[in-house]
């Protein structure tokens, strides 16, 4: 765990906005831990409301606005300060870019597999790639039944998408952690991994899926018109 | 400690307020009590510079002197003005920070950017305040529509600081309207701020908790407001007298303009609006009906309501979720809109603040707190538009999110593409395409490093925006881990040594002196019935006994006299003699145009 040195007393600690001892504004690097800087365990499992008020609480002590009189080397410190909690608040909040993240303090990223087609998803992703290339190619005569099909799909990859991040927050939950590691380094661990890769790279190919899909059907839309 | 004031400088008008024992008040004229300032500015043959409302008044008779508008200009380049920006202004054939030509009547002219042509505004409403309040003012808090970009924030930033202010913080308008209502300390809410001003088009999705203020999502239209709304009923003002767009002459247009303008107002109360046209080509009087104004603003209406689906989704809020709705600016007196806004969201919008005044009353709520004396209030806002660089085949690459919460910062590693490079060019833009020329250009920097084999070097620049929505840049190279000095140079914007200038250049400014001021807008105002008088006798002269005349001409030259002298009160004097003088004529005017107007109308018309 990295540790940092007061700017003020010099007093060495883990990093924190304040210095624990001397209670002084601290410079941390934009990359700092983010559960570290909001007070958190380090765990994916996040309870949402803690995290929230967390934030509001540093928000009300580091934002810009109470530095106002404050000198201009304080004033930069509340600013870099600030852009890192709402950093950090913004990644942790969000099951997927949490995900991501975590992924990320494993040692592992999503990489080139992200942009194949994952193994569970290909028949589904099949399916409605063809119908959005039908709806490309029809005259605006039998566009009517095909829209119709593909905003059917558009509600079925919403649903989806809903199934898949419940899927990921339970994984969160339940991650198994090690004795001072991201990741227990057993079976268990590495399945965790496994599968959390899995998981996020569904949901960024479905995320895709959804924009072009919601395109075609705007381009239809306008077709049609 | 000198208080911070609260000014919002609007496209329409401008108005200055402060906190007086825990409360906002907004800080009129003290010699004529107006709360308003008129956001236009007026170039004098002698190439002094008229603010407020005499200027407004004399653009109408000299448009080529004048400017109205000038938010409309502020932080944006040549390639971004339009048709009809430039039916109503001049600009300097350059690129860069915009340039607004003025004439002023005596054959000379003085170019102007935007920030300056705003500082004038400024210099006018901190003097108010200055008279107001007994003591210096230097440091403001100013609004900006949420949808402003980086540049055209600067650009608000620079305007401040030419006029003598410190800016200590650039607030969006809806966030400012939702601490004017105060709605943060009560209770926890969803709130939309629906502000449609003179020219822009603003609105926020805000959630409310214990003092505390979160902007979740912003969105609008830099190019919507009021004014399209006037434009609107000019077209149709222009088909009922029979005119023709392309042909009608500039000061027929400003005429038009201004009786669009108490058109709309008439039609926020009554059915039909009736009003006079004191045209080139004689009197006439023209109707426009509230059903035709809506059925030609319709789709105006529907593009703010557009924005409004938009930023309930990026918020991730449905309609339904929202708990109070807040109407600002003057364009929300349109009965039309409040009816949509109203069913848009299921409820009535709230309208207790006059909506001219609430986005000044809550920029002085925002200095409060950062003068420290409400410490139980904060604010959390969102950067509007993305914001990212060019890379790679021209593709914008994003850095940082629309409606990330700031302070935000980004980091980016640069290398270089061919050998020995001494200088990585970056260039910043902000927009929500995909292409970088179809973004807003912020600004290009080089950033200078060490000759290397390409792909060796290993440049992190940092980009950070500030709690004004101010993107400031910085880089390291990693492997020497040496700060570099950024130049910015800005797309649209002014540089630092464009502002040290032109704070020198000081400005002749007419308000300075309170009696200059009153001769000069007293002047205005002859000059204008003068024009008004002369106009009616040679279109209406067998209307005009002969007595009639040669008493409108004594009067008009004993006006004329008073004019070149400077005595104030006596103008005044004379402007009211020549009115008496000519009130019977101007009767028999209207009486006479009212005829032509119905005996143009078919008799079913006259009927109904």
């Amino acid at each position: 765990m990295t540790r940092i040195r007061c700017r003020r007393c010099a007093d060495v600690q883990p990093p924190a906005f304040f210095c624990r001892s001397c209670e002084a504004l601290q410079l941390l690097p934009q990359d700092s831990d983010y559960f570290a800087v909001l007070g958190l365990p380090s765990h994916p499992a996040v309870d949402e409301q803690r995290l929230e008020e967390r934030y509001y609480a540093l928000s009300r002590k580091l934002h810009p606005d109470r530095f106002q009189t404050a000198s201009a080397d304080e004033q930069r410190a509340s600013v870099q300060a600030t852009a890192l909690l709402n950093a950090a608040y913004r990644t942790l909040r969000d099951v997927e870019t949490r995900g991501r993240y975590w992924l990320a303090r494993c040692g592992e990223d999503l990489g080139r597999d992200n942009n194949r087609v994952p193994p569970r998803l290909a028949a589904y992703v099949f399916d409605v790639q063809e119908k959005m290339s039908e709806l490309r190619e029809s005259s605006n005569g039998g566009a009517a039944s095909l829209r119709r099909e593909l905003s059917e799909a558009h509600r079925d990859l919403t649903e989806r998408r809903n199934r898949e991040r419940t899927a990921l927050a339970e994984l969160l939950r339940g991650w198994p952690a090690g004795d001072g590691e991201p990741t227990a380094r057993d079976e268990r661990g590495a399945a965790a991994v496994r599968e959390l890769k899995a998981l996020l790279s569904e949901l960024s190919y479905l995320r895709t899926l959804d924009r072009d899909l919601q395109a075609a059907l705007a381009e239809g839309a306008g077709a049609e018109a | 400690m000198a208080r911070i004031v609260g000014i919002d400088l609007g496209t329409t008008n401008s108005l200055v307020a402060v906190m007086r024992s825990d409360r906002p008040e907004i800080l009129p004229d003290p010699a004529t009590g107006a709360r308003l300032l008129p956001s236009a500015v007026s170039l004098l043959p002698e190439g002094a510079f008229l603010v407020g409302d005499a200027a407004r008044r004399r653009a109408t008779l000299h448009p080529r002197g004048s400017v109205l508008s000038v938010k409309r200009f502020m932080g944006v380049g040549l390639e971004h003005v339009d048709a009809s920006d430039r039916e109503r202004v001049r600009f300097a054939e350059a690129a860069g920070a915009l340039r607004l030509v003025l004439e002023d009547g005596a054959g000379g002219e003085q170019q102007l950017t935007a920030p300056e042509v705003s500082s004038l505004i400024l210099r006018e409403l901190r003097r108010r305040a200055e008279a107001a309040l007994g003591e210096e003012v230097t440091r403001a808090v100013i609004t900006v529509p949420a949808y402003f970009n980086d540049s055209q924030r600067q650009a608000t930033r620079d305007a401040g600081r030419l006029a003598g202010l410190d800016v200590l913080r650039l607030v969006n308008e809806p966030t400012a309207a939702a601490l004017a209502y105060g709605l943060d300390k009560s209770e926890e809410a969803v709130v939309a701020v629906f502000d449609l001003g003179g020219g822009t088009f603003d609105v926020s999705i805000l959630q409310l908790r214990a003092g505390l203020s979160e902007v979740l999502a912003t969105g609008g239209d830099t190019r919507l407001g009021g004014d399209d709304f006037d434009a609107r009923i000019v077209a149709l003002l222009q088909e009922d007298v029979g005119l023709d767009h392309a042909t009608t002459s500039r000061e027929d247009i400003a005429i038009l303009h201004d009786a669009a303008e108490r058109a709309k107002r008439t039609l926020s109360e009554a059915d039909t609006a009736r009003v006079e046209l004191s045209l080139s080509a004689g009197t006439r009087i023209a109707t426009v009906t509230r059903a035709a104004f809506e059925a030609a603003t319709e789709d105006l209406v529907e593009r703010t309501l557009a924005r409004c689906r938009q930023a309930l989704k990026d918020a991730g809020k449905q309609a339904a979720d929202v708990d109070h709705v807040i109407l600002v600016g003057g364009a929300t007196r349109i009965p039309v809109v409040r009816r949509s806004v109203a069913r848009f969201f299921g409820k009535t919008p709230l309208a207790g603040i006059d909506p001219d005044e609430v986005v000044a009353l809550g920029a002085a709520v925002q200095a409060g707190i950062l003068s420290g004396s409400s410490t139980d209030m904060l604010l959390l806002d969102v950067v509007p538009l993305s914001l990212g660089i060019e890379t790679m085949g021209g593709v914008f690459t994003r850095l940082i999110d629309r409606n990330t919460t700031i302070p935000a910062a980004a980091r980016e590693q640069f290398t270089t593409a061919v050998d020995n490079q001494t200088h990585v060019e970056v260039h910043v833009l902000q927009g929500e395409r995909e292409l970088a020329r179809d973004c807003r250009s912020l600004a290009r920097f080089r950033i200078p490093i060490e000759p290397a084999i390409a792909g060796l070097p290993r440049i992190e620049v940092t980009f950070l925006i500030d709690a004004n929505g101010i993107l400031s840049v910085s880089a390291r190279d990693v492997r020497t881990n040496r700060e570099h000095s950024i130049e910015v140079k800005p797309s649209y914007g002014l540089t630092e040594d464009e502002i040290e200038r032109m704070l020198e250049e000081s400005f002749d400014l007419a308000e300075e002196d309170f009696a200059q001021r009153q001769l000069l807008e007293a002047r205005v105002e002859a000059e204008s019935i003068l024009h008004a008088t002369e106009k009616a006798e040679h279109l209406h002269a067998q209307l005009l006994t002969v007595e009639e005349r040669a008493a409108i001409e004594r009067a008009a030259s004993e006006l004329r006299d008073a004019v070149a002298g400077s005595d104030h009160n006596r103008i005044r004097d004379l402007i009211e003699a020549l009115n008496q003088a000519g009130t019977p004529f101007a009767q028999r005017i209207m009486d006479a145009s009212i005829k032509t107007a119905l005996a143009s109308k078919s008799v079913v018309e006259i009927a109904r």
